[in-house]
């Protein structure tokens, strides 16, 4: 093992946002920094499917990689052996921020009772606490997630209050294991149930974490219901730790939810739009009042064979690889032949494209222009032809 | 570049074996060559960035494949493969017809073409000489194949002497039909089965077309190693000094560097990519499966002295993380696996010139049969072109 020093992990508010609504902020380790709001980029291996850490490296907005439990779980034994950290051991930029979550952008999975479930690659395992702090010193982790039982937004109240009270012993056990690697985000859950909710929200908050994980939000709630609940839980936490949530991705909730505050997200949004062969093509600076054509949805599909001649790029003006070097009409040849490069364009794109929405976010956020970037969006493009 | 389509350039020989030059449109390419497939435009997930820094400077498309999909009309249209995949280096493509004997159930062979059911609506078409030109033709690559008429190596009799001789009444057809010899070089293939009376008329026949090079098909196909070499052997014999010689479909690194002494120039196989889907590895010593257990606490890379982008940054055990059927394990072993074959025709390469093929076979071999037990077809053709591997 190498001489394990504990991570740092600061988070910085800068002035320019407000406590309660968007806000910019920096998260620093010992080497590195990254600003806030950001997206946690993630894949089967904590890069994105189809990609590898050599074109991650080209995507310069990309600092923070996502490794889910249920990726590593089996590979435990092999990253202890190694000795040099998960980012070594798969040869991520060194520069990279590396956070493990308990949950999976991907999937959902509903934990049994007292025991935290994932599905590996050779079937379903329970993660013993012991083996996950294992797991977060083997890494290296810059930073992590509590262990949770995440519950559907249709469970009883009995089940609401099962979920908050074993994520909260399971936060509990987890400090009290002495991982040398404290940076520890805590996760809120409680389902639908508002009380619960509070409950999680609070007493979470009087543990020492360095973050808070807003778990359970993008299953089967309703937008309405999202925003009243990340509202809730927002109130009851402090303002000078950031604020994780898992499941939301597309734009419009991206943008809401960093009108609220959150400042990290994870979800499966890129992931998804490329395996349907889609691509993400809103513009990232609409202007107000400018009309914006078909082509400027929020994504188009690439599948389509009214491509199959288009020698343009996927997105004129964008500086990702594959913009810079191929167009749609070979993009949508290799889709159609199902050869993997196709998923690989596109994923790449997407990625890039993503990350960039982001900065522009940061942008507004700094310069005070948000709400109104915001609603401009929601004018150029209206929720109706996503 | 001097206006014609193609330069050869020896620089070296050893005996029959050859290190040489061979410029096309798109760039020299030194030979002896190794031509990674890339069937549909692309070589199997890898980038145009990570080919290029790979560094094959020829490789491979499919007419059957790029003639049903996206279609001659739009490789014509955006204007021909190189540009369509973005590809400044040079390309071969293949006339289709193999593929579609060994794809389609129902293709027949006639004296107009190959015959087939087509898979979209059940028509029947014939992919005649004239159109498998007329779809390379659109498709643009550096080097283009004649259609010849396929059989299985192992074809006796009445069957073999027809495609022989039709595959040199096809040649014509194909020259003629040729619209592109300013920026496009006809090859055309020797076939003859395992029967070198034919061979040698299918040599005569195309030989008189005085054609830019020459392919030997119809090998590689469940013949015996032994008639394998003999064959090969025969036809690099009589083929011109001066032109490229392209043993088609064949690509293991012991296969190559025997036909390597035996004069061949340019090889082609899906074999380093295909088999890295299956987790194995080219190294010296034959290949090694990641998938095995054994590479799971391994913390070296697949080969220590190996300079590819997957050697210098992943360890075996890394690799044995991703060797459930995952993309990325393919696609990072496939750059190991050509750049392995890539080095190896480096090799081969520089110790011609050098004058020291016999020292880097010798040691090759050895490394391959630790215990020296070499396949007999293997020590027989090196004899034939007096390299000899027991002193
Ligand atoms: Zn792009
Ligand atoms: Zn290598």
């Amino acid at each position: 093992m190498q001489d394990s020093v504990s991570p740092t992990f600061k988070f910085t508010l800068l002035s320019t946002g407000t406590i309660s609504g968007p806000r910019c902020g920096i998260i620093c380790n010992r080497e590195n920094e990254v600003d806030t709001p950001c997206i946690l980029v993630h894949g089967a291996v904590g890069i994105p499917n189809h990609m590898n850490s050599e074109l991650l490296r080209d995507i310069p907005e990309v600092r923070v990689q996502h490794v889910a439990l249920a990726d590593v779980y089996e590979n435990l034994k092999v990253i202890e052996q190694f000795g040099e950290g998960f980012k070594k051991f798969s040869n991520f930029p060194n520069q990279n921020f590396l956070y493990l979550g308990c949950t999976d952008p991907t999937f959902f999975y509903e934990s049994t009772q007292g025991s935290v479930l994932v599905q590996t690659r050779s079937g379903r395992a329970s993660v013993d606490l012991s083996e996950y702090v294992r797991l977060v010193e083997a890494m290296d982790v810059d930073f992590y997630s509590g262990l949770t039982y995440d519950v559907t937004w249709n469970h009883s109240r009995k089940r609401c209050i099962k979920s908050v009270q074993l994520t909260l012993e399971m936060l509990d056990e987890l400090i009290e294991a002495g991982c040398k690697n404290k940076n520890v985000f805590g996760v809120i859950e409680g389902g639908s149930d508002r009380k619960e909710r509070i409950r999680s929200a609070q007493e979470t908050a009087q543990r020492p974490v360095v973050g808070f994980l807003l778990g359970g939000f993008g299953l089967d709630e309703s937008t309405t219901q999202r925003n009243e609940y990340i509202h809730l839980v927002l109130s009851e936490i402090p303002p000078d730790k950031p604020r994780m949530i898992n499941g939301v991705g597309d734009p419009y909730e991206v943008l809401s939810c960093v009108e609220m505050g959150i400042d990290i997200f994870t979800n499966s949004f890129v992931g998804q739009a490329t395996e349907q062969g889609c691509v993400l093509t809103w513009n990232l600076t609409p202007q107000k009042g400018k009309i914006y054509l078909d082509s400027d949805k929020i994504m188009i599909s690439l599948l389509h064979t009214k491509f199959k001649e288009d020698m343009s790029p996927i997105v004129h003006g964008c500086g990702c690889y594959t913009c810079l070097n191929h167009t749609r009409a070979y993009i949508c040849h290799l889709l159609s032949v199902h050869e993997m490069l196709g998923h690989t364009l596109i994923q790449i794109h997407n990625v890039f494209h993503y990350t960039a929405f982001f900065k522009v976010i940061r942008e507004n956020v700094k310069g005070g222009t948000f709400e109104e970037y915001k609603k401009t969006f929601f004018e150029s493009f209206p929720i109706t032809t996503f | 570049h001097s206006g014609r389509a193609l330069e050869f350039e020896l620089h070296g020989t050893h005996n029959m074996a050859r290190a040489g030059t061979l410029t096309l449109p798109h760039g020299p390419i030194s030979t002896p060559v190794f031509m990674p497939v890339g069937t549909q435009g692309t070589i199997k997930g890898l980038t145009t960035k990570q080919l290029h820094e790979l560094g094959p400077s020829i490789i491979l498309g499919n007419t059957y494949h790029l003639g049903h999909r996206p279609g001659p009309e739009v490789m014509k249209n955006v204007g021909g493969l190189h540009s369509f995949m973005n590809w400044g280096r040079n390309l071969l493509t293949d006339s289709g017809g193999f593929q579609m004997v060994s794809l389609l159930k129902l293709a027949e062979i006639t004296e107009e073409g190959v015959k087939f059911e087509s898979p979209h609506d059940g028509t029947i078409l014939v992919l005649t000489p004239e159109k498998s030109i007329e779809i390379q033709n659109k498709i643009g690559a550096d080097i283009i194949m004649a259609l010849d008429d396929v059989v299985h190596s192992t074809t006796t009799g009445p069957r073999l002497e027809e495609s022989t001789h039709r595959t040199i009444r096809w040649i014509d057809r194909c020259i003629k039909a040729h619209t592109r010899p300013h920026d496009q070089n006809l090859f055309g293939i020797v076939q003859g089965g395992l029967d070198p009376g034919l061979r040698n008329i299918c040599l005569d026949g195309l030989l008189q077309r005085d054609l830019p090079g020459y392919a030997i098909g119809g090998l590689s196909g469940g013949e015996s190693k032994d008639e394998f070499w003999k064959i090969v052997f025969l036809c690099t014999c009589r083929l011109p000094k001066d032109k490229p010689r392209y043993l088609m479909g064949v690509g293991f690194p012991v296969d190559m560097v025997v036909c390597v002494a035996l004069g061949i120039d340019m090889f082609d196989c899906v074999y380093p990519t295909r088999t890295a889907r299956f987790g194995s590895a080219l190294v010296p010593s034959g290949v090694i499966n990641l998938k095995h257990n054994r590479y799971q606490y391994d913390f070296t890379p697949i080969d220590n002295n190996c300079t590819c982008s997957t050697c210098k940054n992943y360890t075996r055990a890394y690799i044995h993380t991703l060797s459930h059927g995952d993309e990325l394990g393919a696609q990072l072993i496939s750059v190991h696996n050509i750049a392995y074959q890539l080095g190896l025709m480096n090799g081969l390469h520089q110790s011609i010139i050098s004058g020291n093929l016999e020292e880097f076979i010798c040691s090759f071999m050895e490394q391959q049969f630790p215990k020296k037990d070499y396949p007999n077809w293997v020590v027989d053709a090196l004899n034939a072109v007096e390299i000899k591997l027991f002193k």
